[in-house]
């Protein structure tokens, strides 16, 4: 680990501590949480939500964020309760739409941001409202049936682990591997430390910033594909709440808003310590309009710290 | 007797904007082996005319020719490819980046798909070797002090092997034994036949390394020689020999008794330090030097935009505090900025709406506007000021800049201040609204108003102010009265700390 990755990698430390101490302390309290079945059941629900906080990394390295996530999550399990029935041709024909459609609308996004000099936050909360349009139309309220061959093959078990999460696990390991080894990483984090300075450097800014959001629409599609496995059929509102917890787990994870800071293992971090907060609220009992204020609260009090420990570097 | 190639010719070149001609009919040949120097003034057009060999901006007029043939560069990468590397002085660095990655952003060692990490710094070690510094390059950028920040640029602009390297203030912020490193690298390369561009205000720089010198003035060539026959007072002279016209209005006869504000050891985050300065009722005072030596940290402290951290601010003898603007419009102060456009006016909106901005509450009956009031105050600001308009409704974004500004300097003199802060009160102005400005800034130091301009036109500092104060990095160099004031005294302070 050399150079500036060691930096990025050190800002998920925080997040690594909280995430140990709340296993610790909820494996001691709790003897429902030590369960195998409850674990594996933290694992495929931190699957789903990683892999979109790997997709919201990307944009806000770039010092951008990408809040059409969620409604890319409904429409694809609606793409997979529609089409993936009955054949193997079915599922990667609606697997093909699914992520078709994440990358259709990255790229609205990413032109818009480049080309219309919208903000992040505006355009893709636009392209998130006509996509949950369209979701509601083509399926109202939660129905359709997801290929049980499908659902059946991602829950499989190799060792202690589903195929689902083996496949999140896969996902982080390239990704990782993409956005510190690569020279498109390395242009990912020089253009949110500064899209002047990338500029004089010799980045091409604006064709990277389209790609960024163009995969950032895509993995969250991949998330919405695995996320059907587990819920089985179609759901219009599903996704809704991934934006914003996607964006809580990578700034818990220590990755800067303003970009070109921090490292996609700290968001894994962040999924895994919101899922927690889900989890052991659960358990307890307390009511899950108490968790959206536990979540709010999170991600307020991480902006703050990280945002004042920045602020003093300067 | 080798002979030396031309790499680049540059002919004819012009360049405007909006109409402002910053850059007129410029020829310029860069022949391998040798070192040019560019002086000049603050906005002779050195920067623009750099800009335009490195592909960053594109010619008005004239042409580029590259070993002969003509070249279009669409931007500063299609000029790096061709061999042209500019060290800018504002750094372009990536803050979160190690030295090495910097230095080698763009041209990283790869394995297949993937950069070699260990690689890329040694190769970043070599480059820096090769300048003759020492900097660790595994450390981050947003570490390093303002000297090996402005190595690394040096450095990250030699990484491409450049055949013409463009150095823009190479030594601003670096000191002797670094400088002395600077010139013996630039020797060497010379040597290797490329060819270095020097922009720099340290004529020891200039004199250390370069065999040929350019003048800039007014965005031309006024003056081109071997640098052997040249001498540091004849190119200052060079730089600002021109004539005085007479625009400005009569200076004030007697000089004023009475101190209205007074800075004791101001100091902002050892940005600007040991600040004294003194400034009479009913005087102008100028506060000039070269850009970026810590005139907008004085302005914005004097406001309290970004506070003195240090040091005493009194009024009237009593000492203040003054943390924020509001604060300071209390104390009857107002601030004209150095931006108008972004800063001084909201574009969108009105004439009437922006002459009333500073006021509008003070003539609210019950929070609502009064528009008999308003309707008054407005004309009296137009006419006060001469603004062309149509009518009071036109948005300020359809007036000149000449208006503009006086649409500014109309907002803040409804509030009646006693103290004027003025920030490049002219700049893009007209040259008859810089007139009128003028008139209108004499006119109000007679009904005892203290101006304190801060202006990188040499010219206007002379011209219209009493007293003048001189920076240079961060701290007063200088501090002469209007009247012995000339052009190549002001020079000498801002060069040179003490002056002499």
């Amino acid at each position: 680990m050399t150079g500036s990755i060691r930096k990025q990698i050190k800002q998920a430390f925080p997040a690594l501590v909280i995430v140990l101490l709340m296993i610790i302390v909820a494996a001691l309290v709790s003897p429902s949480f030590r369960n195998a079945y409850n674990l594996r059941n933290i694992a495929a629900q931190v699957a789903v939500l990683a892999v979109v906080a790997i997709a919201q990394c990307c944009v806000l390295f770039i010092g951008g964020i990408d809040m059409s996530v969620s409604s890319i999550i409904s429409i694809s399990t609606i793409m997979m309760a529609l089409y993936s029935a009955e054949t193997v041709y079915g599922i990667i024909i609606s697997i093909f739409f699914a992520v078709g459609i994440g990358a259709l609308t990255g790229a609205v996004n990413g032109i818009g941001v480049v080309k219309f000099q919208i903000p992040a936050m505006i355009i893709t909360i636009s392209t998130q409202a006509f996509l949950k349009g369209l979701c509601l139309i083509l399926m109202p309220s939660s129905g359709g049936r997801v290929n049980p061959n499908f659902t059946a093959f991602m829950k499989t078990r190799i060792g202690i682990l589903n195929i689902a999460v083996i496949l999140a696990i896969l996902l982080y390991v390239i990704s990782f591997l993409v956005l510190h080894y690569t020279r498109f990483g390395r242009n990912v984090y020089a253009i949110g430390n500064g899209e002047k300075y990338a500029e004089q450097s010799g980045i091409k800014v604006k064709k990277n910033i389209v790609i960024v959001y163009i995969l950032s629409g895509m993995i969250a599609a991949v998330a919405g594909v695995l996320l059907s496995a587990r819920i089985s059929t179609g759901n219009p509102l599903v996704g809704d709440s991934y934006a914003m917890d996607s964006v809580t787990a990578a700034v818990v994870g220590g990755v800067s808003m303003n970009g070109g800071i921090g490292s996609v293992i700290g968001a894994l971090f962040g999924a895994i310590i919101l899922t927690l907060v889900n989890n052991i609220m659960n358990n307890i009992g307390i009511s899950p309009y108490y968790q959206y204020i536990a979540k709010g609260l999170i991600l307020v009090l991480s902006l703050m710290i990280f945002q004042i420990k920045r602020k003093e570097r300067r | 007797m080798e002979t030396k190639n031309k790499i680049l010719t540059g002919k004819n070149l012009s360049k405007e904007f909006n109409g402002n001609v910053v850059l007129e009919d410029v020829s310029i040949e860069c022949i391998e082996g040798t070192a040019i120097a560019i002086v000049g003034e603050n906005g002779a057009g050195k920067s623009t005319l750099m800009n335009i060999i490195s592909g960053g901006l594109s010619p008005s007029k004239g042409k580029i020719e590259m070993d002969g043939k003509e070249v279009v560069f669409r931007n500063s990468v299609a000029a790096r490819k061709k061999g042209i590397a500019f060290a800018h002085q504002e750094l372009s660095l990536m803050a979160e980046m190690t030295v090495g990655e910097n230095i080698m952003l763009g041209r990283e060692p790869m394995k297949g798909p993937f950069i070699e990490q260990k690689k890329l710094h040694e190769q970043a070690k070599e480059i820096l070797d090769e300048i003759g510094y020492q900097i660790d390059v595994n450390r981050l950028v947003s570490n390093l002090s303002p000297s090996e920040c402005q190595i690394t640029e040096i450095a990250k602009a030699w990484a491409s092997k450049p055949r013409i390297l463009i150095l823009d203030e190479p030594t601003s912020s670096l000191n002797k034994e670094e400088s002395e490193v600077l010139f013996r690298f630039i020797r060497k390369i010379l040597e290797k036949n490329v060819c270095v561009i020097l922009i720099s205000h340290r004529m020891d720089d200039i004199y250390q390394t370069c065999t040929q010198v350019f003048v800039l003035k007014d965005g031309k060539f006024v003056f081109e020689s071997p640098l052997k026959d040249t001498t540091e007072n004849m190119l200052i002279s060079k730089m600002v020999g021109r004539d005085f016209k007479n625009v400005y209005p009569e200076r004030r006869q007697k000089k004023s008794e009475k101190i209205k504000v007074s800075i004791r050891n101001g100091e902002v985050n050892s940005r600007i330090q040991k600040i004294n300065i003194d400034i009479p009722e009913g005087t102008v005072v100028g506060i000039g030097g070269l850009e970026g030596q810590g005139q907008r940290e004085l302005s914005k402290a004097l406001f309290g935009l970004s506070p003195f951290t240090k040091g005493d601010y009194m009024i009237d003898g009593k000492k203040v505090k003054i943390h924020s603007p509001s604060e300071a419009i209390k104390y009857k102060i107002a601030y004209v900025p150095e931006d108008r456009k972004t800063e001084g006016l909201c574009l969108s909106l009105s004439v009437r709406e922006n002459i009333l901005a500073m006021i509008l509450g003070k003539n609210a009956k019950f929070g609502f506007i009064n528009k008999k009031m308003e309707k008054q105050e407005t004309e009296e600001g137009i006419r006060q000021f001469g603004i062309k308009v149509n009518h009071t409704g036109m948005k300020v974004s359809h007036l000149s800049g000449g208006n503009q500004q006086k649409v500014v300097f109309s907002k803040w003199i409804k509030t009646k201040p006693e103290i004027l802060y003025l920030n490049e009160p002219t700049r893009g102005v007209d040259v008859q609204s810089k007139l009128e400005i003028y008139e209108l800034i004499r006119d109000l130091t007679k009904t005892g108003v203290s101006v304190v301009i801060f202006t990188s036109d040499m010219l206007e500092l002379i011209g219209l102010s009493d007293e003048i104060y001189i920076m240079y990095e961060g701290k007063i160099s200088g501090h002469i009265s209007g009247k012995e004031a000339t052009e190549e005294r002001i020079m000498q302070f801002s060069a040179k700390e003490g002056g002499n």
